[in-house]
């Protein structure tokens, strides 16, 4: 029993030495590498827009907006202590508040064994090019590719490419639409808003009620669904009973609001921008009287 | 009955040879101290090394991998660069990738991380109300690389018993264990 323990002790330790010395063979082998690659990065198209930035401050920042063409051949940087590359393209520019910003604006990891050629042309950046303020009107921005060496066993290198390009903004925004954009609650889904609960009230003032509310349409929308609504001449979902008799000739508001339900939170009931009022004509209206059935 | 020789190996120590194993015991307490505070004041880093625990960079790191850190004042906070940083109020260190930064004048810094295995940036993750990190959230930059060799403590740490079972082996050995 002795001797076996003892056995398996040496084997044991003889593994583990016989790791070691492997593992660091393989880092100093190539502790000199320099993994150096030249590319070739364009730009097409660079606008500023002027949007609010719900994943940020909420304010209204500057986002820029470009087009890639990329193109590449990193097939020779993968040595045997190349596990992986995780390439990542940088737009650094300096504003008057910043006196740095970078902003990845692509990225993509290449393992072992995948090809390594890219060739990419008019794509759209990976992420939004939101800046940390409103200074990117006519900012000149430098792009630059880099790669993160993932090795095997040794040193995580950050190694830049050669090649990297410059443009500059122009010095007005672009608006998407000119006046009055086609409402969208796309944008309202932040991490924390599990659902949106829309609801569409009804207000109005009668001589025995001073105040009124009917809702007279609503919507759950779940975080993940489309949120653009377009719905044309559609019926009330709820009937629009008074209470009394006093319907006829009255100005009825009718405003739109949601309530955010978060994840954990607090519980918002925001009121949209847009609503509209009309006038409820001063006769009744009976059925037959409205649409008359044409005689055979 | 081999297995019992010990016992009268240590009945045949006297009071020099039990002082000699016990300084020889604080010896190695004390050189692995001095080793890991030495690494601390080398790399800069309260936490020179770490162990990867989920796979939120994955196919870079797996949970298991151990990283070596180095958090010098000099290094800049770069995007591309791999960072550990520690949200506060919270106790576990995460490993990302930094995507965005706004530097100003004076050395401020605040950053933006996000997982390479993870569709979004990590806003969800920070305290309620934070929208960057800054400097004092950095425990360190990943700078080299070991794989698979931190399953041994997240192994030791799922599976307490095994930890403590481990101390105790080893700490009766060395106090038992008699150079001839």
């Amino acid at each position: 029993m002795h001797s076996f323990l003892s056995r398996l002790n040496t084997l044991f330790a003889f593994t583990i030495s016989v790791l070691a010395v492997l593992t660091i063979g393989v880092f100093v082998s190539t502790y000199f590498e320099k993994y150096h690659e030249t590319v070739s990065i364009g730009v097409n198209k660079p606008i500023v827009k002027h949007m609010t930035d719900y994943s940020a401050n909420r304010k209204k920042n500057d986002l820029g907006v470009l087009q890639l063409n990329l193109d590449m051949n990193l097939n020779q940087l993968f040595d045997w202590n190349v596990k992986q590359l995780f390439l990542y393209l940088i737009a650094e520019y300096v504003t008057p508040t910043n006196s740095l910003n970078q902003v990845v604006l692509w990225d993509k990891i290449i393992r072992r064994g995948e090809n390594a050629r890219i060739y990419l042309h008019d794509i759209a950046t990976k992420y939004y090019f939101w800046d940390d303020g409103e200074n990117l009107r006519s900012n000149n921005v430098t792009l630059s590719l880099a790669w993160n060496i993932i090795p095997n066993a040794g040193r995580l290198l950050h190694v830049p490419a050669n090649g990297s390009t410059s443009f500059i903004f122009s010095d007005q925004y672009t608006t998407s639409r000119a006046a009055s954009p086609k409402p969208n609650l796309n944008q309202l889904f932040d991490w924390n808003v599990k659902q949106l609960f829309l609801y569409l009230i009804a207000e109005y003032v009668t001589p025995t009620n001073s105040l009124n509310q009917i809702v007279l349409w609503d919507k759950i929308i779940r975080r993940g669904e489309n949120a653009r609504i377009y719905l044309h001449d559609i019926a009330t979902k709820y009937y629009f009973w008074d209470d009394g008799e006093n319907l006829r000739s009255n100005n009825v508001t009718l405003s739109l609001a949601w309530n955010i339900i978060p994840n954990a939170g607090c519980l918002l009931h925001v009121p949209a921008n847009g609503s509209t009022s009309f006038i409820f004509s001063d006769q009744y209206t009976t059925s037959r009287a409205a649409s008359p059935k044409p005689s055979s | 009955m081999e297995l019992f020789s010990f016992v009268d190996d240590i009945r045949r120590m006297d009071k020099r040879q039990i002082i000699y194993q016990i300084l020889n015991f604080g010896m190695i307490i004390s050189t692995a101290l001095m080793i890991w505070k030495g690494l601390i004041v080398i790399t800069a880093s309260e936490s020179p090394i770490v162990v990867v625990l989920s796979g939120s960079m994955e196919p870079a790191f797996h949970r298991g991998d151990l990283l070596v850190l180095t958090n010098h004042r000099e290094e800049p906070i770069r995007a591309g660069d791999i960072c550990v940083f520690r949200i506060e109020g919270r106790e576990i260190p995460i490993v990302h990738r930094i995507i965005k930064v706004h530097e100003k004048d004076d050395d401020y810094v605040k950053f933006l991380t996000k997982g390479d295995n993870n569709n979004v940036d990590d806003r969800g993750l920070y305290a309620p109300g934070q929208l960057w990190l800054e400097k004092k959230d950095v425990i360190g930059r990943a700078r080299g690389f070991v794989p698979y060799i931190g399953m041994v403590t997240i192994i030791m740490n799922d599976y307490p018993q095994l930890k403590y079972f481990v101390l105790a082996t080893l700490g009766f050995f060395v106090l038992v264990h008699r150079e001839n």
